[in-house]
């Protein structure tokens, strides 16, 4: 495209010549600043239009995301019962105090510990091996592909109601199953049972997430450059040696992504625990959101269960800057 | 050429548009207001959701220039729709909810209106409107916040005669033969008692009727205020003990703390148990979905059938109230006036969904079984003394009923917490809480 057919090619070739003709200072700097103002105009409009663009996702961060998270921060210095706006009462640190008091807290903390470490290694287990399963083309990778991803993208109250309604000792359908083919000695109370409900959970929120992340780990492997592998495979090396030494190593930014985005989803864990058991048997299940939740909402203790949210917070924020320091040693090497 | 300070101004500019339209969008709406549309909020579902629509176009016929929205509730969201509602810019005008501890709080905060000189001028279209159960349920701080609306009992064992003929029962009288039948039923595939606690509240009120028995109410209510005795007191671990020993015999299914109420309805609707324990609202879910046997009721068996105790375990768990900031009093005033008046026969339309409803004349419409019930608690309220108790979690603050409670009971009732440790924990909770 010429020059010339450029929008604004006229003021810009104006400029040029002006600032080329000998002679009249006054009149080059004159045109100087009439092309400046034409080139701030046109920048003026780009930047409108970028503001236009971007202030929607201002405005749902900021009204649906940053408010909330103040807000949350803020009342968790409160004593509020949340029916009344005229009852909230600042009480300094004495909800913090009181987390380090409640036994319930303490349980809950050390259960989103268990699924945070349980649930990043299954996981990425899962995923990783059903990534690299299905990454080359054979017959039916395209369907097995579809179908891992469906778990990712169903609602998670519909999925929790049916897992417990498949796990009803005496109505469900597990049971009976198991004693058809010979392993009822493995039917049981299944989320009734203090033993059992936690690892039932871990596996459902295992079951609904691994799919988003075998296509994470597939767009990384399908970034990875083709001459390292046939420069391996040419060197001899079998193909567990190809993944162990040469996959791994080069997939190590979408791991370390992959760790940090399972990682927050089981921080945050709240809805399946919530209709699958609502934190039972006797707190058996019981996680940071569920007791959080039953404070604000059950227990008139808002500013509490607001702590509660914030110690999470924390937890997420810790997470989060171990995996931008790791990924940016991992730039540098 | 755009220079640092222009920049700036920019940046500033789509700030401040930023953060005005964040201010915009959460309305900077703190404060509590009113003068919206006029909403009576319920928890009422099945046939006596339809009573309550019916109610309302009633209302609505009869004052075209008033008309009213209803909003049903569903039970497990009510916590969390009642508390933003009353705080929001537009609460309901009219509130169901269950009573007692919710009144403190609710009139406590400042959210319902005092409908003190109302109340002394209708109560006598209420059955037992003077008696101390109405007053435990709607009084705070010597003041009426809100109207009994249906009374219930959990003082009644269901039954299914199909079965109970079937296998030869003999109706139980006491806990014990509830053991007996466990023992008669074993191998059949067919339970005693249908009981799933995943809610807390179904095991809960077993311990509540053994307690009262063991206790009776005034030591109930002394426990409740932390005020002359304890929840560890023995007669309260014996009725744990109660709890605990029947589902160590058998008497419950399998899971019991897991799954939830409606899971408890379809064990005993579809006929894999015998008997179950819950409250007179049960009635309501019979007259909408009726199974196919005819349903009998029975009372809860005594710990000493020899010693019964006439005491109940029930009380006025609907009642409406008029909120505090809705900015529309005079409708609300208005709304409770139709329903308190027989001549709309507000409360006969209750009474016909199954709902033990307290509007002078609405036992002419219930069916023998829920009229069994309302005399059953008539019978309670009319004996001198305090013989009608309301639930438990009523009576205590939410750490206390709704989690040690509920969840201590729950494990009772599956055996995994000892009767003594679950008494424990329960007054533990409730010196912690009155601190």
């Amino acid at each position: 495209m010429a020059r010339t057919d450029m929008p604004g090619a006229a003021a810009i070739s104006t400029g040029r010549q002006a600032s080329t003709r000998p002679g009249n200072k006054e009149s080059r700097r004159e045109d100087r600043r009439r092309s400046d103002r034409r080139r701030k105009r046109l920048q003026g409009h780009s930047a409108l239009g970028a503001t236009g663009f971007i202030l929607p996702g201002y405005i749902f961060y900021g009204g649906f995301l940053l408010i909330p998270l103040i807000l949350t921060l803020l009342l968790s210095f409160t004593s509020w019962d949340g029916i009344s706006y005229d009852n909230i009462q600042p009480n300094g640190v004495e909800n913090y105090i009181q987390l380090t008091r409640d036994p319930v807290f303490l349980q809950a903390l050390a259960h989103n510990g268990i699924f945070l470490v349980t649930t990043i290694v299954l996981k990425v287990i899962v995923s990783f091996g059903l990534a690299l399963a299905v990454r080359r083309a054979f017959l039916g990778s395209g369907f097995f592909r579809a179908v891992f991803v469906i778990p990712s993208i169903l609602s998670l109250i519909v999925v929790s109601l049916l897992l417990k309604f498949f796990l009803d000792p005496n109505n469900g359908l597990i049971n009976p199953a198991l004693k058809a083919v010979g392993l009822g000695g493995l039917a049981g109370p299944w989320l009734s049972d203090p033993s059992r409900a936690l690892p039932m959970l871990i596996l459902l929120d295992v079951w609904l997430g691994f799919g988003l992340f075998l296509f994470v780990f597939l767009a990384g492997m399908s970034s990875l450059p083709a001459e390292v592998s046939e420069a391996a495979k040419v060197d001899g090396a079998k193909p567990w040696q190809e993944t162990l030494f040469v996959t791994i190593p080069l997939l190590g930014p979408t791991f370390r992504l992959v760790f940090l985005l399972a990682a927050i989803e089981s921080l945050k864990v709240f809805a399946t625990v919530y209709v699958a058991t609502s934190g039972g048997p006797n707190h058996a299940t019981e996680v940071l959101a569920t007791w959080a939740f039953f404070q604000a909402f059950t227990g008139n203790k808002v500013g509490y269960g607001s702590a509660i949210m914030t110690v999470l917070l924390v937890a997420t924020l810790i997470l989060a800057f171990f995996y931008v320091r790791a990924n940016q040693k991992g730039q540098q090497r | 050429m755009v220079t640092h300070k222009s920049r700036q101004r920019k940046r500033i500019a789509s700030l401040i548009v930023a953060a005005a339209s964040v201010l915009a969008l959460t309305g900077c709406g703190l404060s509590s207001g009113g003068g919206g549309s006029l909403s009576v909020w319920h928890e009422f579902s099945g046939k006596g959701s339809d009573a309550m629509n019916q109610v309302i176009d009633g209302f609505n016929k009869k004052n075209p220039d008033e008309k009213f929205k209803g909003r049903a509730i569903a039970n497990d969201e009510v916590n969390t729709v009642i508390r933003t509602g009353l705080s929001s810019k537009n609460p309901p005008t009219v509130l169901q909810y269950e009573g007692y501890q919710q009144t403190k709080d609710y009139a406590g905060a400042g959210q319902l209106l005092d409908i003190t000189k109302w109340w002394n001028k209708h109560k006598a279209d209420f059955t037992h409107g003077e008696s101390q159960a109405v007053k435990d349920a709607c009084e705070y701080k010597g003041k009426t916040y809100c109207i009994p609306w249906n009374v219930d009992t959990s003082e009644q064992l269901f039954y299914n005669p199909d079965l109970v003929k079937k296998f030869g029962i003999t109706l139980p009288k006491s806990i014990n033969d509830l053991k007996s039948i466990a023992g008669q039923l074993k191998g059949t595939g067919v339970d005693t008692i249908s009981l799933y606690a995943g809610d807390g509240w179904p095991a809960a009120h077993w311990w509540y009727l053994l307690s009262i028995q063991r206790c009776g109410v005034d030591k109930v209510l002394a426990a409740a205020a932390q005020d002359g005795a304890k929840w560890d007191d023995e007669c309260f671990v014996q009725a744990a003990n109660d709890l605990y020993d029947l589902g160590k015999a058998g008497v419950f299914p399998s899971g019991v703390a897991g799954q939830d109420y409606n899971a408890m309805l379809q064990l005993f609707l579809s006929g894999k148990t015998v008997f179950m324990n819950t409250g007179t609202w049960f009635n309501s879910t019979l007259e909408d979905t009726p199974p196919d046997f005819d349903a009998g009721a029975i009372p809860f068996p005594q710990v000493d059938p020899a010693k019964p105790s006439e005491q109940i375990l029930g009380g006025f768990t609907n009642v409406f109230a008029i909120t505090a900031k809705s900015g529309n009093t005079e409708a609300g005033y208005k709304f409770l006036d139709y329903l308190a008046n027989p001549a709309t026969e507000s409360g006969l339309k209750f009474a016909k969904s199954g709902l033990i409803n307290v509007v002078t004349g609405a036992d002419a419409a219930m069916n023998p079984r829920v009229k069994a019930s309302f005399d059953t608690i008539s019978k309670a309220l009319e004996q001198p003394g305090n013989n009608v108790i309301a639930y438990f979690e009523n009576l205590v603050p939410p750490s206390v009923g709704e989690d040690a409670m509920y969840n201590g009971s729950a494990a009772l009732a599956a055996g995994t917490v000892m009767p003594k440790e679950f008494a424990t924990n329960l007054q533990t909770a409730a010196a912690a809480a009155k601190k």
